[in-house]
């Protein structure tokens, strides 16, 4: 069994805890917290700390087992099923999400007359490709491609620190403190809960266990400083009221970015981080429902890996008509769908805590 | 078997592939954009790039093209031209665009749509107020084409004149969305406009009859054009909002004679507090040119001299503040914004009759630094023969 | 006796060159075969003949112990006999099934040369030659250790060709010298007249056209790798020997490292690996640029391409092309001609490539100036096949371009990725030092560290780590 080093370990969870920020998170949020999304993203954070504590209690249960493997011995066959029923169908909606999202994104942003078909179906394909390897391969890519993203991150950020007005984050928590909290719960819900998906990753896999739980931690703090400069950034730059009308108001910073002085509109270089992540991400779910639908046969492994695609990109289709109705389900829908994770961890850390106890 | 079916869905997407596809040499780079309306329908003049083959051919083409359009619509009038001109019009490289005195004066607004909305547009461009028509079809030698020439004279004429302001569409969305602010955009006029001027033969005298001249800067109320600044106003302006780089302070030292201070660094701060207004100015200066009999060796001089200069900045700044209160009654400094942000008890009180009452009779205390850091190669300032 | 020597002359279709001398020693006897194409004539007639007669009792042993050539083999089969005839061996035959095969080569290699196709400006200068014994020898000077162990194996049904596989026996990884052993083994062909073909033959040749085995001229290289826990693999008659399992980071690196300071190979590698970035990407992203994302380039220069675009008929993708093929026309015709005529090639290449084409309209300027960054990118790489594997890459990212611009050249690069990291040869995954990471190696990659901290050698190839202990900094 090939392993997994615990840096890769750490992309693959930054990727999860920071996907979001492409274009929904600050959607999201910045209409109910206004000037102070930023404290929301904080507190969002904190209280996903719950969340991460969770799954890495989780995670020490029966360390060579992934998480429907577990949830198979936790609560014997039907029941468990039942809940891997419920996670795979949670985890398919994400991925229709954020295939459409990214798509959209570069349908409007980039490629305008390209049919939305063939910017998604481009993507899953590779993402197909991707997912019948081995997970340690999905490892290596992710961390290759972190990589590149966080450097990028770093230089676009440097040369927007000329561009911050920090009085455009004044006056400071003048907005009603329960949106705040609210806009808070969102991000929560949003960018942590689906940390559950790490399990995937049977905690024997790795190779220096004992850093396992410091790595995530590590990991979920950075998640935290990227998800907080972005929004920073983002609204102390174009200030609230060029935020609120924006589409994709974290890709519009971009445009100001000068790289190295005079490498001028690389926005469409650098919102490549936007489709990485999308695409590391859209990836590791197609590889989980693939790993819990398996046979022991190798053969079909493939081919239930291209049908989750095949699959996938006719739902977002025919779901999502246009941005509008796309935009009304996040903000109405796929909150309530993605808390219903919290009642899985719940119900699966209480079995356990029962089954260590008897 | 999955690797080969895999490519045969890649193939079958590559060949349908190329929808956004546009080479160089099918589409016309736009540059600037001209904007008036006349009876409800907008006349945009379009600068397109004419691309010359770097080598010497002995005919000279013009070095860009001015197409016309109308439309009820921007968009209309912009698909107008690309049926006119054999190519595809390519908005990315948009960096002017000028508004007709006509359309500001009625709605500004009704241009924001399009260039926000559009994702091919980018909104860095800068955006300027037209006084006359048909700027764009002006010639001039240096830079070849009238956009660049535009926005290089505005960038010079930003920094070392500080009478003109670089506005983007992006400040002016953010100066329109804000309900605390005003509007303020640079304008721009031809002068002398003659029969040549939109001809090559304009670039061939050495004394050029037709040129721009980049006018002041114009308030905005609302969405409506109030009026201009004069000059000694707008550099009021752009010292209170920190856009001054360089510029010049001319002071009269003596009977008719003057002293020149440049400005080498400014920094202002409008600091609101308990229903008054504090604008700290600081000004580091290098004395340019001294017609007057100070002695500029002496450190009590100096110091007399930056006293003098101050108050005399101090003066100059209140005066232009209130000529601009009473005349336009609008707030482009952002008074009220500063008070959102640094004083939101006071801001309570004053948002709801800010330009009925406040705005006009706010208290506005002016606290003027003028440092003198240098005065030049001569040891003297006078002229020791009289 | 008789049986064997007809068995010959009927086998080689009574071959002139094989020569059957009979010779009578005390009324006994025996006959001596040789083929004279490949035997020196001079050591049999000094070495053989004389001693033989100076021998008077016509037995096996006595012969066996007064026959002066130091090296020989005894032999009991006619396929012994063959294979030695046939690798320049004389064989005495006795009359009791007892024969004897004695070392008469003539010696049809060349000298030891320089290296034609590795230049380093420091370094040794000897090159492996054709010869396998040579070329070990050329290896064991430099590892005077009885831990360089040699396995020899014999492949090629007709060639029979002597291979050898080295390593060093406490550092390289067991389970990687078995598999390579296991490999060798199972290799049944006609002939193997190069090393490529012993590495086509043991890995999956086509799932990852990157060269995962370095060939090596230098027995230098080879000892370098050997140190680090690689395996080589000699085969006769080719100079060069091939190293593996290797990882992407290798092909970076260069002989000269060696001799310079670490802060300066740093900026070296900093270039190196610039140029496989830009030989990949320049024809792609330029393509991507000028199609799709124009707002990118600043305006003037956007001006100027569209100026010398304007009479170009073709579009960006098929000039590109036209261009890419017609280097590597030229690169191919280049290594083909004689050096003579070289100069004829690089005035055409100049001239009818650059000048001509670009006055006639078919292509502009620019994409001159970029096929010429990207071709002159590639060729800082030392492994042909390196620059081979980079080409196919270059025409998918100019795809990639052609078809959705930068959204392409990224999702190529994403495919890219894929494929490199997926590929393991022998328990080292292609990407090595950089995914998975290991410190070790990353220590010897873009940046170097210090050649007194790069202490451990990778944990895929060896497990004993540990491989410098001076530490410290250098006290007086």
């Amino acid at each position: 069994m090939k392993k997994i080093s615990y840096l890769e370990l750490s992309s693959i969870f930054l990727v999860i805890l920071i996907t979001f920020n492409s274009g929904i998170n600050l959607f999201l949020i910045k209409n109910t917290s206004g000037i102070d999304s930023w404290l929301s993203i904080i507190i969002g954070y904190i209280i996903g700390l719950i969340f991460l504590l969770l799954t890495i209690y989780i995670s020490n249960y029966h360390k060579e087992l992934n998480l429907f493997e577990k949830n198979k011995h936790l609560f014997k066959d039907f029941i468990g099923t039942i809940i891997n029923i419920i996670i795979s169908i949670i985890f398919f909606i994400i991925a229709i999400t954020l295939l459409y999202n990214i798509s959209s994104f570069i349908n409007t942003q980039f490629l305008y007359h390209t049919p939305i078909l063939i910017t998604m179906s481009l993507l899953i394909i590779l993402s197909i490709y991707c997912a019948t390897k081995e997970i340690n391969i999905i490892a290596h890519i992710s961390l290759l491609l972190m990589a590149i993203n966080i450097i990028m991150f770093i230089l676009c950020n440097i040369s927007l620190i000329g561009n911050i007005k920090i009085d455009n984050l004044l006056p400071f928590l003048k907005t009603n403190y329960l949106n705040i909290i609210i806009s808070s719960l969102k991000i929560a819900c949003i960018n942590t809960l689906p940390i559950l998906i790490i399990l995937i990753i049977p905690k024997e896999k790795i190779t220096n266990q004992n850093k396992y739980q410091k790595s995530l931690i590590i990991t979920y703090i950075i998640g935290t400083l990227i998800s907080l400069i972005i929004t920073l950034t983002t609204i102390s730059i174009l200030g609230i009221y060029l935020t609120n009308m924006y589409e994709y108001a974290e890709y519009m910073v971009l445009k100001k970015v000068k790289l190295f002085g005079f490498l001028e509109r690389v926005e469409n270089i650098i919102s490549m981080k936007w489709i990485t992540e999308t695409y590391i991400y859209l990836t590791l779910i197609i590889y989980s429902l693939t790993k819990n639908i398996k046979k022991k046969n190798k053969n079909t492994d493939n081919c239930i890996s291209i049908i989750i695609g095949i699959v996938l990109v006719i739902t977002t289709n025919y779901v999502f008509k246009n941005i509008t109705i796309f935009n009304n389900f996040i903000k109405n829908i796929f909150i309530y769908i993605i808390a219903i994770l919290f009642i899985i961890y719940i119900l699966i850390t209480t079995k356990i805590i029962f089954t260590k106890k008897e | 078997m999955k690797s080969k079916t895999l490519l045969l869905i890649v193939i079958i997407l590559l060949l349908t592939g190329c929808y956004d596809h546009k080479e160089l040499n099918k589409i016309a780079i736009l540059t600037a954009t001209e904007i008036n309306k006349n009876n409800d329908e907008f006349i945009i003049n379009a600068e397109v790039v004419n691309p010359q083959s770097p080598d010497k051919t002995t005919y000279i083409q013009a070095p860009f093209i001015i197409y016309t359009g109308k439309g009820k619509t921007i968009s209309e009038a912009y698909r107008q031209i690309k049926l006119s001109s054999s190519r595809y019009l390519y908005p990315d490289h948009l960096s002017i665009l000028i508004i007709n005195e006509k359309i500001a004066k009625e709605d500004i607004t009704e241009i924001f749509d399009f260039y926000l909305r559009n994702p091919s547009v980018r909104t860095e461009f800068n955006v300027l107020i037209g006084k006359n028509e048909d700027i764009l079809s002006l010639t001039t030698p240096i830079d070849k084409l009238s956009s660049s020439s535009i926005l290089e004279s505005i960038k010079t004429n930003n920094q070392y004149q500080g009478i003109t302001n670089l506005v983007t569409l992006d400040d002016m969305s953010i100066m329109y969305l804000n309900p605390h602010k005003e509007i303020i955009l640079p304008s721009i006029k031809i002068e002398n406009d003659n029969k040549d001027s939109d001809n090559i033969k304009n670039t061939e005298d050495t004394k050029i009859d037709s040129t721009y001249k980049l006018s002041n800067l114009a308030v905005f109320k609302g969405n409506k054009l109030q009026g201009y600044l004069t000059d000694d106003e707008s550099i009021t302006y752009n010292l209170i909002t920190n856009n001054v780089k360089n510029s010049i302070i001319t002071y009269e030292c003596d009977k008719n004679k003057y002293l020149t201070a440049e400005i080498i660094t400014s920094s202002s701060k409008i600091k609101p507090k308990n229903n008054e207004i504090n604008i700290d100015i600081n000004i580091s200066t290098v004395i340019n040119e001294s017609n007057c009999n100070i002695e500029l060796n002496n450190a009590k001089t100096i110091k007399q001299l930056e006293k003098e200069l101050s108050s005399y900045l101090k003066e100059k700044t209140e005066k232009n503040i209130n000529n601009i209160r009473k005349k336009y009654n609008s707030d482009i400094f952002g008074f009220l914004d500063e008070i959102y942000k640094h004083d939101y008890k006071t801001y309570q009180k004053v948002k709801n009759n800010w330009y009925n009452q406040e705005f006009k009779n706010i208290k506005i205390n002016i606290n003027s630094q003028i440092n003198i850091i240098g005065k030049g190669n001569i040891m003297e300032g006078n002229n020791e023969k009289n | 006796m008789n049986y064997i020597i007809n068995r010959l002359k009927k086998e080689t279709n009574n071959n002139e060159n094989i020569i059957i001398r009979k010779k009578s020693i005390l009324f006994k006897k025996i006959y001596i075969i040789y083929n004279e194409t490949i035997t020196s004539s001079d050591s049999i007639s000094n070495y053989i003949i004389r001693s033989l007669n100076n021998i008077y009792i016509p037995t096996y042993n006595h012969i066996l112990d007064r026959i002066s050539n130091f090296k020989y083999k005894e032999l009991t089969t006619y396929e012994d006999i063959s294979y030695y005839l046939n690798s320049g061996f004389t064989i005495i035959l006795f009359n009791n099934n007892k024969y004897i095969a004695l070392e008469t080569r003539k010696n049809l290699s060349r000298g030891i040369t320089t290296p034609t196709t590795e230049n380093a400006p420091r370094g040794a200068l000897d090159s492996f030659t054709e010869n396998i014994e040579n070329n070990i020898g050329l290896i064991k000077r430099r590892i005077k250790s009885n831990n360089l162990w040699i396995k020899n194996y014999q492949l090629g049904k007709y060639t029979k060709t002597s291979v050898s596989l080295l390593y060093i026996n406490s550092i390289a990884k067991k389970e990687i010298i078995d598999t390579v052993d296991k490999l060798l083994n199972k290799i049944n062909i006609d002939g193997i007249i190069a090393t490529g073909t012993i590495r086509n033959l043991i890995e999956k040749e086509n799932k990852n056209n990157f060269p995962n085995t370095m060939s090596a001229e230098k027995p230098y290289t080879a000892v370098k790798y050997l140190l680090q826990g690689n395996v080589v693999i000699l085969a006769d008659n080719d100079p060069f020997a091939l190293i593996m399992p290797t990882n992407i980071n290798d092909y970076f690196i260069s002989e000269e490292d060696d001799f310079n300071k670490s802060i300066n190979v740093t900026l070296t590698r900093i270039i190196r690996y610039l140029t496989f970035f830009i030989t990949l990407l320049t024809p792609g992203v330029y393509i991507a640029l000028t199609t799709y994302n124009q707002e990118i380039i600043p305006t003037e220069l956007l001006i100027s391409i569209a100026a010398q675009r304007e009479n170009v008929p073709f579009s960006t993708f098929v000039e590109a092309l036209l261009m890419m093929i017609s280097f590597d026309i030229l690169r191919e015709s280049d290594l083909k001609i004689p050096s003579f005529a070289s100069s004829a090639i690089s005035i055409v290449g100049a001239l009818i490539l650059g000048e001509a084409a670009v006055s006639a309209g078919i292509v502009s300027p620019i994409m001159i100036i970029v096929i010429a960054i990207t071709s002159v990118s590639s060729l800082t790489f030392v492994e042909p096949e390196f620059i081979n594997a980079l080409r196919l890459y270059r025409l998918l990212f100019m795809i990639g371009g052609a078809l959705f611009g930068m959204h392409g050249i990224l999702l190529v690069f994403i495919y890219m990725i894929i494929k490199l990291s997926s590929y393991d040869f022998l328990g080292v995954p292609y990407l090595t030092p950089f995914s998975p990471p290991i410190t070790a190696n990353l220590k010897d990659s873009i940046y170097k560290a210090p050649t007194r901290k790069i202490d451990r050698r990778n944990p895929q190839l060896s497990n004993n780590i540990i491989k410098n202990k001076t530490g410290g900094p250098y006290e007086e």
